[in-house]
């Protein structure tokens, strides 16, 4: 492959960068100049500009100093006369640093012999001491000039370390405020973006520990060879590589590793132009305290995928134990008294009077029935799980449903406390008999078994097209923790009294079916106490049609008109 | 009248099992008295004196196994456990905090009633403990130290015979793993659950007509061992 030639240089040593003069050198900046410029303008022509404007600047600064000493000179002594060009020398120095500010003193230098010398030769100075006066003053300007430009470096250094410490600091706040691993993973690398003004992207260790491009800005597919070489270089020794360093330096990015306490956990590829990266040494440190803060956003994004796929598991291996505990108690409880009343009939039935007899067999017949009605929502359940529960569309009567429901529960004792409130001249609705009826019937099951008292009342009623069916209870109501889970699968909410727990399928099943006819279940408590539970469903398409379009015009709550028995 | 009849109080939340329970044990002339959770069983502990108990693991209230822990605390009364769940962890840790029997539902009501007999019969005899025992064509003199099977004498070695002695003075009861080894190797701790099967086999092979079919040291699975009683 094309890389075969580049593998021969991946040897622990790689062949030395020439070493690149750095930008501030060609540009006359001194290179020991104490750190400060942090952002270093590098743009030649501003430079030259910046500079002709200095010169010229102290140029007229001296020029003005000595029109004010001439202006000034008969009050004067003629060996404080040099005193007038400290002014403009420390000024210079101040504005645009030491080189300025040399070449003021020495003008001033020159001016002042002008001034010390006699009339007849203006060069040539009289007076041994105003010699002397002229040296010292030099040598003092040159000195002053020095500080001024140690103290314009500091207060730029402090102005600068200011502006960095508030952007990272903005920069930490707003990936704080970030829990998206994508969203996080491309603030760090805005910031980079930004902050060097380099094009940056971040690789992480995909699967085989091949490196990926996570995010990129601006977006890039793919790495040259010599960057990807550079970039496995700097995960494997944990150093930086490419750009102008001397480690793989014809790859045209910066490569610095991303480490946390972890270990590398990515690299932070960073390119300014083709021509390779050269970074001042004061961006060196930048880039480093970047990549740190990098380091931690991926490592934080890492971890953040990690507590979801635990949170997945562990609501998986919930959901399995809920489904095994629900399988064993519902199957056995009902197949324990079955075998237990058949096994006692057995080998004690000559013992049992005809009633207790009777009282037995009726008891495994309504424990067997129970275990049907379990079965048949763990049927349901599968039906609604493998996409075979195909919905009819039938136009309905809700009162007749209602009528097939109320006779399920006719034969049982709790039947008594259900009543109902069905709104005259209510719509049909396109339904399915039967999945309504099996829902109805286990909203109903659930609000007789959790509200062991009082009455249960069905409502139903039509509004703005939609046609509600509520079921009431005058239970303890749901609690409010428990409100979002209550139609998850196995869900249970425990109750402290003696009241048999339910199965944990009925509701689920009811949800399943009302929304695969199109409908909606929501369950809530009333603000009187107690829970409802409330199906809507569409009457649209009903309503179209001319036999069947009523006026929705009763209000409700309708008075309660029949209790079944 | 029901002053001498043995007092069976059932703790369990489903009323249909209470129910079939109460009418077997009823025609058998057992007094029966029910409770629904783990306070009313407390309650019915405290004022009915009963002679066993039957107890739910799956209390809307509490956890039956701390139910056992207390009364086997304070109380000498048998406690048979019925639960739904099936795992050997539950069997082990409610024999371990002193059940006397496991029945996992659902069961059939002649089997219950033998275990509950059994359970009865060490209650009245304290400990269970006679000179000779038997069942079946089994016959074991813990005096003499003599073990008959269908007539003819059985030469037993030292373990063997303390592990069938430790089975016939708990005969029908199970007997978990870990007791057995502590009766029979006492503080040996290196002895484990293989040196147990072994010997049971062994024992199997001189006591049993089909060591394959065992008569009367059966094995509950992952538990125990217990010595079959024949009526």
């Amino acid at each position: 492959m094309a890389e075969t030639s580049i593998d021969t240089r991946a040897t622990p040593d790689p062949k030395p960068a020439p070493l690149g003069l750095p930008l501030g050198a060609q540009l006359g900046v001194p290179i020991g100049a104490p750190l400060g410029m942090v952002v270093a303008n590098t743009k030649p022509p501003k430079q030259f500009k910046q500079l002709v404007l200095a010169y010229s600047v102290s140029t007229l600064v001296v020029v003005a100093s000595l029109i004010a000493g001439m202006a000034i000179k008969q009050w004067l002594a003629a060996s404080n006369i040099m005193l007038v060009f400290l002014p403009s020398v420390l000024i210079s120095a101040a504005l645009y640093g030491f080189r300025p500010g040399l070449w003021a003193s020495l003008l001033s230098a020159v001016a002042g012999t002008y001034f010390l010398s006699s009339p007849s030769d203006p060069f040539e100075v009289s007076d041994p001491a105003n010699f002397w006066a002229i040296m010292i003053f030099t040598l003092v300007a040159a000195f002053a000039s020095a500080m001024a430009e140690q103290s314009r470096h500091q207060a730029a250094t402090a102005e600068a370390n200011a502006r960095i410490t508030d952007q990272m600091y903005t920069f930490s706040q707003k990936l704080a405020g970030i829990a998206n691993a994508d969203e996080l993973i491309m603030a760090a690398l805005q910031q980079v973006h930004s902050m060097l003004q380099v094009d940056a992207l971040i690789l992480i260790p995909g699967q085989n520990n091949e490196l990926d491009i996570r995010v990129a800005l601006p977006d890039l597919a793919r790495l040259s060879n010599a960057d990807r070489n550079a970039a496995n270089w700097c995960v494997e020794h944990g150093k930086p590589s490419g750009g102008d360093l001397r480690v793989w330096p014809d790859a045209t990015h910066l490569f610095v590793p991303l480490l946390t306490g972890q270990g590398i956990v990515g690299v932070l590829g960073v390119n300014r132009g083709n021509q390779g990266t050269y970074l001042t040494p004061e961006e060196h440190k930048l880039l480093d305290a970047l990549a740190s803060h990098a380091a931690v956003t991926v490592e934080r994004a890492a971890f953040g995928a990690r507590v979801e796929e635990a949170r997945l598991i562990k609501e998986t291996e919930d959901f399995r134990n809920a489904m095994l505990s629900s399988l064993t108690h519902d199957f056995k409880t009902p197949l324990a008294s079955i075998l237990g009343t058949i096994s006692s009939l057995r080998h004690y039935g000559s013992m049992y009077d005809a009633h207790t007899q009777d009282e037995m067999l009726g008891m495994a017949q309504e424990e067997s029935e129970r275990l049907n009605r379990y079965l048949g929502n763990l049927l349901d359940i599968t039906r609604l799980d493998t996409g075979t529960l195909q919905p009819k569309s039938e136009i309905i009567d809700i009162s007749d449903i209602v009528g097939a429901v109320l006779k399920r529960f006719q034969s049982w004792p709790e039947g008594k406390r259900i009543a109902t409130a069905i709104a005259p001249e209510l719509p049909m609705v396109p339904l399915d008999f039967m999945l309504t009826e099996q829902a109805l019937f286990n909203i109903i099951d659930n609000a007789l078994k959790y509200a062991p008292d009082g009455q249960v009342i069905i409502r139903a009623f039509a509004t703005n097209g939609m046609c509600t069916i509520a079921i009431e209870d005058s239970g303890p109501g749901i609690p409010p923790e428990h409100l979002a889970r209550i139609f998850d699968r196995f869900y249970r909410v425990k109750s402290a009294d003696r009241q048999r727990a339910g199965t944990g399928l009925g509701l689920a099943v009811s949800k399943g079916f009302t929304e695969a006819m199109g409908g909606k279940l929501v369950a809530s408590n009333r603000p009187k106490g107690g829970a409802v539970f409330t199906m809507t469903f569409p009457i649209a398409r009903v309503a179209t049609s001319p036999i069947l379009t009523v006026v929705v015009n009763n209000q409700l709550p309708a008075a309660p008109k029949a209790a079944t028995g | 009248m029901a002053d001498n009849k043995v007092t069976i109080l059932i703790v369990d939340d489903e009323p249909p099992i209470r129910r079939f329970l109460r009418n077997t044990l009823a025609v058998q002339d057992y007094r029966v008295v029910e409770a629904e959770n783990a306070e009313a069983a407390a309650w019915s502990v405290r004022h009915e004196k009963p002679d066993l108990i039957v107890l739910d693991l799956g209390l809307p209230d509490r956890d039956g196994l701390e139910l056992i822990r207390e009364w086997r605390a304070a109380l000498a009364v048998p406690i048979i456990v019925l639960s739904s769940r099936v795992d050997e962890k539950t069997k082990v840790s409610v024999l371990d905090a002193g059940a006397d029997d496991y029945m996992s539902k659902p069961f059939g009501v002649d089997e219950l009633m033998a275990r509950i007999r059994t359970a009865l019969r060490h209650r009245f005899t304290s400990q269970g403990t006679q000179p000779a025992f038997s069942t079946g064509q089994l016959e074991v003199d813990l005096v003499k130290r003599l073990v008959r099977v269908r007539g003819e004498d059985v030469k037993l070695s030292p373990k063997e015979y303390d592990i069938l002695k430790e089975l016939v003075i708990h005969a029908g009861k199970v007997l978990i793993h870990s007791h057995l080894l502590r009766e029979v190797w006492g503080g040996e701790t290196a002895v484990d659950v293989q040196y147990l099967r072994v010997y049971i086999r062994q024992i199997r092979q001189k006591i049993e007509r089909d060591p394959e079919r065992p008569e009367y040291i059966v094995t509950e699975s992952g538990v125990g061992y217990r010595l079959q009683l024949h009526e």
